[in-house]
């Protein structure tokens, strides 16, 4: 049966006050099956996500596991290549450019990853660690470079000193410093922090927030900020998009987006979050069963299934997902104003 | 008799080429009957240890408990042979795990593995236990409990499976469920899920519930007492709404301050400095002393004990509790 949208996204120009703009992005991983190893289905991780950032913000990406976020990240680095949709740079589609283009164009777009651990290859020291793409990209080496890491290191909160160590010798939040050096040590304009803290202790994980804001303002950082903790993603965002089943459903102002959630899942991914107050007693919309396989995501719109206020045409058209005012987007049937019946 | 768990000062020493790591080093606490206290802390502050003490499962060599009480019901289990043990593990006191898939065995459906426990527990017969089986499972609100009985744990989603850890741990009606971590790797709204259908069980069922997570706002959706603990003991214990208004030991407080929090403004995160100390190497003193903001000479020479403040709560610290007037059984 062939997909109803509300309305198919024509192919517009990038924004000129965007340093990043993602339309119609799709990535589909194919599944093969069988004897013979026939392709039977797509996982559709990425299916249909538009946003843009704009230079200096912070745009949080938020969603439960598996609705994207991270294919979503990595697609835009090509770090995996896309099936589909155009990610502009600057106003350049990425998707475009050549080998030799995209390995310049790697020295403007940065990532950390969320394990500190598994991140960082134990074989080889700090300083090699962080000096590594200064010496690939022929900025600086030898003396230069060393000196270059000290500074690094020193910026991210770390002893220049250890230059010489081994990843096992830091602790979780130090090796993350360590990643974090790593991805300044080109001077980028955009940095693609994916769940920079989620495996890090509480007291240890508002050090690395608080650094990352500190290093945004020092060197003008735009940050795509990918998480699942919500009230992470509140705090250090300018604008969150939220994510379901491969698809933005719900963007905006941080603020608006908690004071005024407009789509469903929204708004159930709120009330479920337990907030540290015992005196607090929020109404907790409980979502019944799990999310659906991405291999067969509901027709209509995605989260239909799952939907309290779920109407005949959600089951059958895919929402659009459109400006309902002050650049507060939303992909819902029911909510297409700021205004809540 | 009020309490069904008490602690005395309970001591977890493993023994590691790198040294001794005191992972539980004069732990006490009580667990009344039917209440749900909250266990806080970091990695490695000693919580999970503490628990698979009290059940005693710490693996021997290189852990052993080299000190202190734990009486449950009056008794101590230290003092239990391994018999008695196997009669009390799962019947009397049952656990459940963060990794819902690493704690299920995948050979086995998950209507066997429920019902082996209820077949040497209660002394049903097969096909008995196999229909209390189906019965814990809509228990714990799987839809079609008849057919998931027959699968096996890969067939079920994470939710899914920590149902059914939760309908195994209840299948013999224990007076204590210790859970360790059981939402931390499920998603937020899969969360939700399982904690509201702890508390449905816990209402109905009456048992006490040992919650140990490092999620903040987890402890205050479901605990009525908290301990927080660091590097191997309790610094705190309170009443959670108490707790939450006004923490008094610097290491509560600065956890409590260092989290962002959704109905706030934004603003800077308070930090806790430094790292959580290497265990095989504490600092003397006061273990949090290299990490607090108001650490003084007390406190890097001498250890502070835990002081009754009065209300249930416990506090140690040298600045804000005393620290010396004396020692809490």
């Amino acid at each position: 049966m062939p997909r109803r949208r509300e309305a198919v996204v024509p192919e517009f120009e990038p924004r000129s006050d965007a340093l990043l703009e993602v339309q119609e992005l799709r990535k589909w991983f194919p599944v093969t099956g069988g004897v013979f190893g026939r392709q039977v289905g797509n996982v559709k991780a990425v299916d249909g996500v538009n946003f843009f950032i704009r230079p200096g913000e912070t745009l949080g990406l938020v969603g439960e596991s598996g609705c994207g976020k991270t294919t979503t990240g990595r697609v835009i680095l090509r770090l995996i290549e896309p099936t589909e949709g155009r990610v502009y740079f600057e106003g350049r589609n990425v998707f475009d450019l050549n080998r030799e283009e995209m390995r310049r164009l790697r020295r403007q777009m940065q990532i950390i990853f969320q394990d500190p651990y598994s991140s960082l290859n134990p074989r080889m020291t700090v300083g090699d660690i962080v000096g590594e793409a200064l010496e690939i990209h022929g900025v600086a080496r030898g003396r230069e470079k060393g000196n270059r890491v000290q500074d690094l290191l020193e910026v991210v909160g770390l002893n220049p000193q250890h230059a010489r160590r081994y990843p096992h010798e830091f602790s979780g939040g130090q090796r993350q410093r360590i990643g974090v050096a790593r991805a300044l040590a080109l001077n980028p304009k955009l940095i693609i922090c994916d769940e920079p803290v989620s495996a890090l202790d509480v007291s240890i994980q508002s050090q690395i927030l608080n650094l990352l804001e500190d290093l945004q303002s020092e060197f003008k950082l735009t940050y795509l900020f990918i998480a699942h903790n919500l009230s992470v993603v509140k705090h250090i965002s300018d604008r969150v998009g939220v994510m379901y089943l491969g698809q933005v459903v719900e963007l905006c102002q941080s603020d608006e987006l908690f004071a005024n959630p407009l789509h469903p899942y929204t708004e159930a991914l709120m009330s479920a979050i337990p907030l540290p107050d015992p005196e607090y007693r929020q109404e907790r919309i409980i979502l019944e069963g799990d999310v659906p396989s991405p291999m067969h995501p509901p027709m209509g719109c995605h989260f239909h299934t799952r939907c309290r206020y779920v109407m005949p045409i959600c089951r059958e058209v895919e929402p659009a997902f459109i400006d309902v005012g002050e650049e507060h987007f939303a992909a819902c049937h029911l909510r297409k104003t700021r205004q809540k019946q | 008799m009020k309490q069904l768990v008490e602690l005395k000062d309970l001591k977890t020493y493993f023994y590691t080429e790198e040294g001794v790591v005191k992972a539980v080093d004069g732990v006490s606490f009580q667990i009344e009957r039917g209440e749900t206290l909250g266990v806080v802390g970091e990695s490695g502050c000693g919580k999970s240890v503490t628990a698979l003490s009290i059940l005693r499962l710490i693996a021997s060599p290189p852990g052993k408990i080299v000190g202190g009480n734990i009486l449950f019901e009056g008794e101590d289990l230290l003092l239990k042979s391994e018999a008695q043990l196997r009669d009390i593990r799962g019947n009397d006191i049952a656990m459940i795990f963060q990794e819902p898939m690493t704690s299920l065995n995948p050979v086995y459906t998950c209507g066997e593995q429920i019902a082996e426990a209820i077949e040497l527990h209660q002394g049903l017969s097969r096909r008995d236990a196999l229909d209390e089986s189906v019965d814990m499972l809509r228990l714990v609100g799987i839809p079609l409990p008849e057919r998931r009985v027959r699968e096996y744990p890969h067939q079920l989603s994470g939710g899914m499976r920590q149902r059914v850890m939760i309908a195994m741990a209840l299948s013999c009606n224990p007076k204590l469920l210790m859970a360790d971590e059981p939402t931390t790797a499920l998603d937020v709204t899969i969360q939700a899920q399982i904690l509201e259908l702890m508390k449905k069980l816990k209402q109905e069922l009456g048992m006490a519930i040992m919650l140990i997570t490092h999620d903040l706002g987890v402890i205050a959706e479901m605990a009525k007492r908290v301990v927080v603990m660091y590097a191997g003991k309790v610094v705190e214990e309170a009443d959670a709404v108490n707790l939450f208004r006004q923490p008094i030991h610097p290491y509560t407080e600065g956890l409590l301050n260092s989290i962002p929090r959704l109905h706030r403004p934004r603003g800077r995160l308070h930090v806790i400095t430094g790292q959580v100390p290497n265990p095989v190497n504490l600092p003397p003193g006061c273990s949090f002393h290299p990490r607090c903001p108001l650490a003084e000479d007390i406190c890097r020479r001498q250890e502070p004990l835990l002081v009754e403040l009065g209300g249930g709560r416990r506090v140690s610290c040298w600045v804000r509790a005393g620290g010396s007037r004396k020692e809490v059984a």
